[in-house]
């Protein structure tokens, strides 16, 4: 379970993040959506301890991700890009990501398999698709089977068979029992795969619910959107 | 605590510390890995070890074909390593930029949240490849200059003979461990390299014979843990001072890394 609550930060004299609050339940998808440059992704960097917050606090099941034992049977997080040194294997790449955390080289063959990259796991990274290092970084995430996936715009650079796969691998992820939180700013592909939304504009939530409440008095999670973030269109990041 | 159940603070503390032991074993295996798995890394090493064969072997047969009084094969064979230092600045700093291709750095801190503990294992590796490489460099440049030089060779002390080794063994790694730290600053390889081989090559050189205080730089006090000729300071003060510059470098980087956003 991941609980955000009042997260400011200021870079300089701009505000990025105004009191962004919002909680992802374990066992529910919770879709994170807003324009670029609202504040998804400074958000989730807070969150997993690679930028620091002004003020508020950014919790995993009650603690800050820094002070994790064992972050990564806790949390599994997937950013932007694979995440790997282009130069080294896949394989390479997720033996010393297991290896920061005791896990044996057998897991390491079960996830390539699990996102359908063993049979490229022995290639360089530099020669992966964009989709394909979507991949790499989605099995890394999974390495330490962890209660709760973060995810950052996980449908870019996939194909439209590689976003069914996700959407239904996430969907099985929270029947499991796990949160899973993913943010976007493609709200088609997020309207059949999430159970909760958060709706953030220009550093702060506008709506926040299940997506029948958010979706209420609308045709479309999408015209919520649009109705929700004053017709799309983001300020810089 | 003898003869009843330890305090529950006590043992919770027993229980941090071999946990914290344990996050360091394993971030230190994964760091490891990581240098093993850079095919960059193989390729500095390989490259610095042949420039170093053929920088000795050229230098024994001149030596040879001179007549020069009775050079000592160890000093010939040591005498590259003033050349071979470049190639451990590489290594030093091919390890610490290789963190920010790709979006790496952001796995690294997904993976070992607590800074100081990745850094420290970081520095850990990069010293765990540096000093096996720099042993073969050093053993494999004296031998070749021993085999070129044969009966012309004068004779070094085996004591002696072991001390420059090691000192030069010891230079390389505190010098691939101070330009990791600078680059782990920079961020950058190419500002990188161009700033340490500027001081190493250009600056280092030209300040040793015009400036007293050059003597306590880390390439012209390094001279003394290595070479024949010395840099002034004693090998044992040349050790000190050389190890004094790694582990400050290395202490900003890792004031730098802790604070830094990723």
């Amino acid at each position: 379970m991941i609980q955000i609550d009042r997260l400011v930060k200021r870079r300089g004299s701009t505000e990025i993040l105004s009191g962004v609050g919002f909680e992802a339940r374990a066992g529910r998808v919770t879709g994170f959506l807003g324009p670029n440059g609202a504040g998804k992704s400074s958000t989730l960097r807070i969150l997993l301890g690679l930028d620091r917050a002004t003020s508020g606090t950014a919790l995993v099941g009650g603690v800050p991700y820094a002070r994790l034992r064992d972050p990564l049977s806790k949390v599994g997080a997937v950013l932007d890009g694979s995440g790997a040194h282009r130069s080294r294997t896949g394989r390479a790449h997720l033996r010393w990501v297991a290896a920061s955390a005791g896990i044996g080289r057998t897991r390491v063959e079960e996830v390539l398999a699990q996102v359908g990259l063993s049979d490229a796991a022995g290639r360089r990274v530099g020669g992966y698709s964009l989709g394909m290092g979507r991949r790499l970084g989605l099995a890394a995430a999974l390495l330490g089977d962890p209660e709760t996936l973060v995810l950052d715009e996980p449908v870019n650079g996939l194909d439209p068979e590689g976003i069914r796969w996700l959407r239904m691998f996430l969907r099985g992820c929270a029947a499991q029992g796990r949160a899973v939180l993913l943010s976007s700013h493609l709200m088609g592909e997020l309207a059949e795969t999430v159970d909760d939304v958060v709706v953030i504009h220009r550093g702060r939530v506008s709506a926040r619910g299940t997506l029948a409440e958010v979706t209420g008095g609308h045709s479309s999670l999408e015209d919520a959107f649009f109705a929700l973030t004053g017709g799309g269109g983001g300020g810089g990041r | 605590m003898r003869g009843g159940a330890r305090p529950a603070g006590e043992v919770r503390a027993a229980g941090a510390r071999r946990a914290g032991a344990r996050e360091a074993r394993r971030a230190l295996r994964a760091e490891l890995l990581k240098l093993l798995t850079l095919p960059a890394v193989w390729l500095t090493v390989a490259g610095t070890w042949a420039a170093a064969v053929a920088l000795a072997a050229a230098f024994a047969a001149a030596g040879r074909r001179g007549g020069a009084a009775a050079a000592s094969a160890l000093d010939v064979g040591l005498a590259p390593v003033g050349y071979a230092q470049a190639g451990f600045i590489v290594l030093g700093v091919v390890a610490a930029v290789s963190e920010y291709g790709g979006g790496q750095i952001r796995t690294t801190l997904a993976a070992m949240p607590r800074r100081a503990v990745r850094h420290g294992a970081g520095i850990a590796a990069l010293l765990l490849v540096a000093v096996p490489a720099a042993v073969v460099v050093c053993v494999s440049g004296a031998a070749v200059a021993w085999l070129v030089l044969g009966g012309a060779a004068g004779a070094a002390g085996g004591g002696r003979a072991c001390a420059a080794v090691a000192g030069a063994v010891g230079y390389l790694a505190l010098t691939a461990v101070l330009a990791g730290a600078v680059a782990g600053v920079v961020r950058r390889a190419v500002p990188a390299v161009a700033a340490l081989l500027g001081h190493y090559f250009i600056a280092g050189p030209l300040l040793r014979d015009r400036a007293a205080f050059a003597a306590w730089l880390p390439d012209t006090a390094g001279l003394g843990m290595w070479s024949a000729g010395g840099g002034g300071l004693g090998a044992a003060a040349a050790w000190g001072v050389v190890a004094a510059w790694s582990a400050a470098a290395a202490a900003v980087s890792l004031a730098v890394f802790v604070r830094r956003e990723a």
